[in-house]
Protein backbone atom coordinates (compact mmCIF):
# COMPACT_ATOMS: atom_id res chain seq x y z
CA UNK A 1 0.00 0.00 0.00
CA UNK A 2 1.32 3.32 -1.35
CA UNK A 3 1.08 6.17 1.16
CA UNK A 4 1.43 9.73 0.63
CA UNK A 5 3.29 11.96 2.48
CA UNK A 6 1.63 14.31 4.83
CA UNK A 7 2.99 17.37 3.60
CA UNK A 8 0.88 19.17 5.59
CA UNK A 9 2.05 18.17 8.64
CA UNK A 10 5.57 17.16 7.71
CA UNK A 11 6.02 21.03 6.64
CA UNK A 12 5.16 21.96 10.01
CA UNK A 13 9.06 21.26 11.05
CA UNK A 14 9.49 20.54 14.24
CA UNK A 15 11.01 23.29 16.48
CA UNK A 16 14.04 21.35 16.50
CA UNK A 17 14.37 20.89 12.87
CA UNK A 18 14.12 24.69 12.78
CA UNK A 19 17.59 24.54 14.78
CA UNK A 20 18.68 22.07 12.68
CA UNK A 21 18.17 23.88 9.90
CA UNK A 22 19.74 27.34 10.93
CA UNK A 23 23.43 25.61 10.30
CA UNK A 24 21.51 25.68 6.29
CA UNK A 25 20.55 28.85 6.31
CA UNK A 26 22.04 29.58 2.64
CA UNK A 27 21.44 26.44 1.56
CA UNK A 28 19.01 24.72 -0.63
CA UNK A 29 18.18 21.56 1.47
CA UNK A 30 14.91 19.21 0.28
CA UNK A 31 15.28 15.51 2.23
CA UNK A 32 12.95 12.82 3.63
CA UNK A 33 13.92 11.14 7.14
CA UNK A 34 12.26 8.19 8.34
CA UNK A 35 13.28 6.59 11.70
CA UNK A 36 12.04 3.19 13.79
CA UNK A 37 14.07 2.96 17.03
CA UNK A 38 15.67 5.48 19.14
CA UNK A 39 16.89 8.56 17.36
CA UNK A 40 18.54 11.31 18.40
CA UNK A 41 20.03 14.40 16.64
CA UNK A 42 21.36 17.85 17.55
CA UNK A 43 22.28 20.15 15.19
CA UNK A 44 25.79 21.20 14.16
CA UNK A 45 25.65 24.86 16.19
CA UNK A 46 24.69 22.68 18.90
CA UNK A 47 21.70 25.40 19.80
CA UNK A 48 18.95 22.34 19.63
CA UNK A 49 18.54 18.78 19.54
CA UNK A 50 15.88 16.24 19.95
CA UNK A 51 15.38 12.68 21.24
CA UNK A 52 12.19 10.37 19.57
CA UNK A 53 11.81 6.93 20.43
CA UNK A 54 9.47 4.74 18.52
CA UNK A 55 8.44 5.95 14.69
CA UNK A 56 9.39 9.67 13.52
CA UNK A 57 9.01 10.84 9.55
CA UNK A 58 9.97 14.21 8.18
CA UNK A 59 9.61 15.76 5.28
CA UNK A 60 11.89 19.01 4.74
CA UNK A 61 12.25 21.37 2.61
CA UNK A 62 14.13 24.08 3.37
CA UNK A 63 15.08 27.56 0.92
CA UNK A 64 16.89 30.38 1.93
CA UNK A 65 14.83 33.13 3.33
CA UNK A 66 14.17 36.65 1.79
CA UNK A 67 16.56 38.53 3.29
CA UNK A 68 17.62 42.20 2.84
CA UNK A 69 21.51 43.00 3.07
CA UNK A 70 22.22 45.80 0.96
CA UNK A 71 22.56 44.97 -2.21
CA UNK A 72 23.51 41.65 -2.06
CA UNK A 73 21.43 38.44 -4.35
CA UNK A 74 19.08 36.10 -2.74
CA UNK A 75 19.51 33.10 -4.10
CA UNK A 76 16.30 32.02 -6.15
CA UNK A 77 14.96 28.47 -6.14
CA UNK A 78 12.26 26.60 -8.12
CA UNK A 79 11.45 23.00 -6.92
CA UNK A 80 8.89 20.22 -6.92
CA UNK A 81 9.37 17.24 -5.10
CA UNK A 82 7.68 14.16 -5.50
CA UNK A 83 7.86 11.52 -2.98
CA UNK A 84 6.08 7.58 -2.84
CA UNK A 85 6.68 6.07 0.17
CA UNK A 86 5.50 1.82 0.98
CA UNK A 87 5.72 1.38 4.48
CA UNK A 88 8.67 2.95 6.12
CA UNK A 89 10.29 2.71 2.95
CA UNK A 90 10.83 5.40 -0.17
CA UNK A 91 10.26 3.67 -3.25
CA UNK A 92 10.52 6.60 -5.92
CA UNK A 93 10.95 10.04 -5.96
CA UNK A 94 11.10 12.93 -8.49
CA UNK A 95 13.33 16.24 -8.14
CA UNK A 96 13.11 19.12 -10.08
CA UNK A 97 14.93 21.51 -9.22
CA UNK A 98 16.38 25.38 -10.35
CA UNK A 99 18.71 28.01 -8.64
CA UNK A 100 19.88 31.00 -9.08
CA UNK A 101 18.89 32.46 -12.78
CA UNK A 102 18.20 29.11 -13.51
CA UNK A 103 15.06 29.04 -11.38
CA UNK A 104 13.81 32.65 -12.53
CA UNK A 105 13.79 30.99 -15.97
CA UNK A 106 11.69 28.32 -14.87
CA UNK A 107 9.43 30.11 -13.17
CA UNK A 108 8.66 31.99 -16.41
CA UNK A 109 7.22 28.52 -17.69
CA UNK A 110 10.46 27.92 -19.26
CA UNK A 111 9.65 30.04 -22.09
CA UNK A 112 12.99 30.68 -22.49
CA UNK A 113 14.75 27.62 -21.96
CA UNK A 114 14.24 23.97 -23.56
CA UNK A 115 12.20 25.32 -26.14
CA UNK A 116 9.36 26.86 -23.87
CA UNK A 117 5.83 24.82 -22.54
CA UNK A 118 7.77 23.89 -19.82
CA UNK A 119 4.74 22.70 -17.16
CA UNK A 120 4.52 24.04 -14.05
CA UNK A 121 5.54 21.97 -10.91
CA UNK A 122 2.02 20.82 -10.12
CA UNK A 123 1.82 19.10 -13.88
CA UNK A 124 5.09 17.17 -12.96
CA UNK A 125 4.52 13.28 -13.38
CA UNK A 126 5.67 10.61 -10.88
CA UNK A 127 7.47 9.34 -14.24
CA UNK A 128 9.20 10.94 -16.72
CA UNK A 129 7.34 9.88 -20.01
CA UNK A 130 4.34 8.72 -17.96
CA UNK A 131 1.63 11.29 -17.07
CA UNK A 132 -0.56 8.63 -16.15
CA UNK A 133 1.16 7.74 -12.77
CA UNK A 134 -0.42 7.55 -9.96
CA UNK A 135 -0.82 10.53 -8.45
CA UNK A 136 -2.89 10.77 -6.34
CA UNK A 137 -0.64 8.41 -3.64
CA UNK A 138 2.03 11.13 -3.89
CA UNK A 139 2.29 14.64 -2.88
CA UNK A 140 4.48 17.31 -4.87
CA UNK A 141 5.64 20.14 -3.16
CA UNK A 142 6.36 23.51 -4.83
CA UNK A 143 8.36 25.78 -3.35
CA UNK A 144 9.40 29.40 -4.74
CA UNK A 145 11.62 32.05 -3.17
CA UNK A 146 12.91 34.94 -4.92
CA UNK A 147 15.25 37.60 -4.65
CA UNK A 148 15.81 41.15 -5.80
CA UNK B 1 25.43 0.01 42.16
CA UNK B 2 28.55 -2.39 42.08
CA UNK B 3 31.20 -0.88 40.38
CA UNK B 4 32.55 -3.97 38.55
CA UNK B 5 36.54 -4.67 38.89
CA UNK B 6 38.79 -6.08 36.73
CA UNK B 7 38.81 -9.92 37.61
CA UNK B 8 34.61 -10.09 38.87
CA UNK B 9 32.33 -11.49 37.51
CA UNK B 10 30.20 -8.46 36.46
CA UNK B 11 33.78 -7.27 35.08
CA UNK B 12 33.68 -10.46 32.82
CA UNK B 13 30.19 -10.40 31.77
CA UNK B 14 30.80 -6.84 30.49
CA UNK B 15 34.39 -7.78 28.91
CA UNK B 16 32.79 -10.49 27.36
CA UNK B 17 29.49 -8.33 26.08
CA UNK B 18 32.09 -5.93 24.25
CA UNK B 19 34.16 -9.34 22.98
CA UNK B 20 31.25 -10.37 21.66
CA UNK B 21 29.99 -6.85 19.90
CA UNK B 22 33.44 -6.44 19.03
CA UNK B 23 33.24 -10.09 17.23
CA UNK B 24 30.29 -9.21 15.39
CA UNK B 25 31.31 -6.31 13.56
CA UNK B 26 34.52 -7.97 12.74
CA UNK B 27 33.00 -11.41 11.67
CA UNK B 28 29.85 -10.33 10.08
CA UNK B 29 31.84 -7.63 8.54
CA UNK B 30 33.94 -4.45 8.45
CA UNK B 31 34.03 -1.99 5.36
CA UNK B 32 35.91 1.95 5.21
CA UNK B 33 34.47 3.63 2.52
CA UNK B 34 34.55 1.41 -0.28
CA UNK B 35 37.13 -0.89 1.02
CA UNK B 36 36.15 -4.01 2.72
CA UNK B 37 33.21 -6.14 3.03
CA UNK B 38 30.98 -3.96 0.93
CA UNK B 39 29.78 -5.08 -2.40
CA UNK B 40 28.56 -2.46 -4.99
CA UNK B 41 25.34 -2.38 -7.21
CA UNK B 42 26.40 0.03 -10.55
CA UNK B 43 23.67 1.05 -12.76
CA UNK B 44 23.57 3.09 -15.90
CA UNK B 45 20.36 4.30 -16.56
CA UNK B 46 19.30 7.51 -18.72
CA UNK B 47 21.79 10.00 -18.12
CA UNK B 48 22.57 9.00 -14.97
CA UNK B 49 24.36 6.79 -12.74
CA UNK B 50 22.79 4.81 -10.12
CA UNK B 51 25.50 3.53 -7.29
CA UNK B 52 24.70 1.40 -4.80
CA UNK B 53 26.71 -0.06 -1.94
CA UNK B 54 25.92 -2.79 0.91
CA UNK B 55 27.54 -3.39 3.71
CA UNK B 56 27.23 -5.68 6.32
CA UNK B 57 28.79 -5.48 9.63
CA UNK B 58 30.64 -2.29 10.82
CA UNK B 59 30.66 0.57 7.74
CA UNK B 60 32.58 3.65 8.30
CA UNK B 61 32.08 6.76 5.88
CA UNK B 62 34.41 9.61 5.96
CA UNK B 63 33.49 11.61 2.60
CA UNK B 64 32.26 15.39 4.48
CA UNK B 65 28.45 14.90 3.13
CA UNK B 66 27.83 11.65 4.59
CA UNK B 67 30.43 11.06 7.68
CA UNK B 68 29.31 8.51 9.80
CA UNK B 69 29.57 4.78 10.76
CA UNK B 70 26.61 1.84 11.20
CA UNK B 71 26.96 -1.55 12.95
CA UNK B 72 24.40 -3.21 11.44
CA UNK B 73 23.59 -3.49 7.58
CA UNK B 74 23.90 -0.42 5.16
CA UNK B 75 22.42 0.34 1.93
CA UNK B 76 23.93 3.61 0.38
CA UNK B 77 23.03 4.71 -2.72
CA UNK B 78 24.04 7.74 -4.84
CA UNK B 79 22.93 9.12 -8.11
CA UNK B 80 24.96 10.68 -10.06
CA UNK B 81 25.71 12.01 -14.03
CA UNK B 82 26.30 9.10 -16.18
CA UNK B 83 29.73 10.33 -18.37
CA UNK B 84 32.38 8.45 -20.19
CA UNK B 85 34.46 7.60 -17.62
CA UNK B 86 31.15 5.81 -15.49
CA UNK B 87 31.55 2.28 -14.19
CA UNK B 88 29.76 -0.67 -16.28
CA UNK B 89 26.35 -1.88 -14.66
CA UNK B 90 26.77 -4.33 -12.78
CA UNK B 91 27.79 -5.86 -9.30
CA UNK B 92 30.97 -5.75 -8.03
CA UNK B 93 32.30 -7.49 -4.87
CA UNK B 94 36.01 -6.97 -3.49
CA UNK B 95 37.23 -4.40 -5.65
CA UNK B 96 34.68 -1.46 -6.42
CA UNK B 97 34.50 1.25 -9.08
CA UNK B 98 35.36 4.76 -7.63
CA UNK B 99 32.63 6.54 -6.32
CA UNK B 100 31.17 9.21 -7.98
CA UNK B 101 32.48 12.69 -7.08
CA UNK B 102 29.12 14.26 -7.16
CA UNK B 103 25.80 12.72 -5.90
CA UNK B 104 22.83 14.90 -7.07
CA UNK B 105 20.21 12.96 -4.62
CA UNK B 106 21.18 10.20 -1.54
CA UNK B 107 19.16 7.76 -0.43
CA UNK B 108 20.58 6.02 3.10
CA UNK B 109 19.05 2.77 4.44
CA UNK B 110 20.55 1.59 7.68
CA UNK B 111 19.66 -1.18 9.84
CA UNK B 112 21.19 -1.09 13.61
CA UNK B 113 23.09 1.39 15.50
CA UNK B 114 23.86 4.56 13.19
CA UNK B 115 26.10 7.49 13.98
CA UNK B 116 26.05 10.33 11.69
CA UNK B 117 28.15 13.51 11.84
CA UNK B 118 27.58 15.29 9.01
CA UNK B 119 25.62 18.14 8.42
CA UNK B 120 22.72 19.07 8.81
CA UNK B 121 23.02 17.37 12.09
CA UNK B 122 24.94 15.07 14.54
CA UNK B 123 22.36 11.90 15.31
CA UNK B 124 22.40 8.62 15.90
CA UNK B 125 19.87 5.80 15.86
CA UNK B 126 19.35 2.85 17.20
CA UNK B 127 17.12 0.58 15.10
CA UNK B 128 16.17 1.60 11.63
CA UNK B 129 16.61 4.86 9.41
CA UNK B 130 15.72 5.63 5.96
CA UNK B 131 16.90 9.26 4.27
CA UNK B 132 17.24 10.61 1.20
CA UNK B 133 18.61 13.82 0.44
CA UNK B 134 16.70 15.30 -2.20
CA UNK B 135 18.09 18.11 -3.00
CA UNK B 136 21.14 20.26 -1.55
CA UNK B 137 22.49 23.14 -3.36
CA UNK B 138 24.53 25.66 -1.86
CA UNK B 139 24.52 29.63 -1.96
CA UNK B 140 25.68 30.77 -5.41
CA UNK B 141 25.62 27.22 -6.96
CA UNK B 142 23.37 27.75 -10.82
CA UNK B 143 21.70 24.32 -11.30
CA UNK B 144 19.27 22.96 -12.83
CA UNK B 145 18.15 19.32 -12.87
CA UNK B 146 14.99 16.69 -13.11
CA UNK B 147 15.65 13.83 -11.69
CA UNK B 148 13.25 10.34 -11.08
CA UNK B 149 14.44 7.36 -8.95
CA UNK B 150 12.49 4.28 -8.29
CA UNK B 151 14.43 2.36 -5.64
CA UNK B 152 13.06 -0.91 -6.87
CA UNK B 153 14.07 -0.24 -10.97
CA UNK B 154 17.36 2.10 -10.88
CA UNK B 155 17.70 1.08 -14.11
CA UNK B 156 14.55 3.62 -14.70
CA UNK B 157 16.13 6.16 -13.53
CA UNK B 158 16.27 9.54 -15.09
CA UNK B 159 18.84 12.30 -14.64
CA UNK B 160 18.57 15.36 -16.94
CA UNK B 161 21.21 18.41 -16.22
CA UNK B 162 19.81 21.60 -18.18
CA UNK B 163 22.66 24.15 -18.86
CA UNK B 164 22.44 27.37 -19.24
Amino acid sequence: MKTPIPLGVGLLLSVTMLGACTSLSKQVYVASDTSLGVNGAVNTAQTAGKLVIGYDRKFVAFVPKIIYEGDSDVMAVYNCTHLEVQGLRITAFRERLATGDAATIADDGGQQSNGGNKPPCAAVPSKPNNPAADSATSATTQGDSHGN
Amino acid sequence: MERSVPGSRAGRCRWRALLTLSLLATGTGCAINGLGTIAARVERADGALVYTTYAPGLSLRTRAEERGAVLGFTERTCIALLDVRAPLSGFYLGRLPAYPAHCYARHLTAWGTELRTSAPDFSFTVGYRDTALLAWVHEGEDVSYDLYYDTTRPSHTHLEVHTP
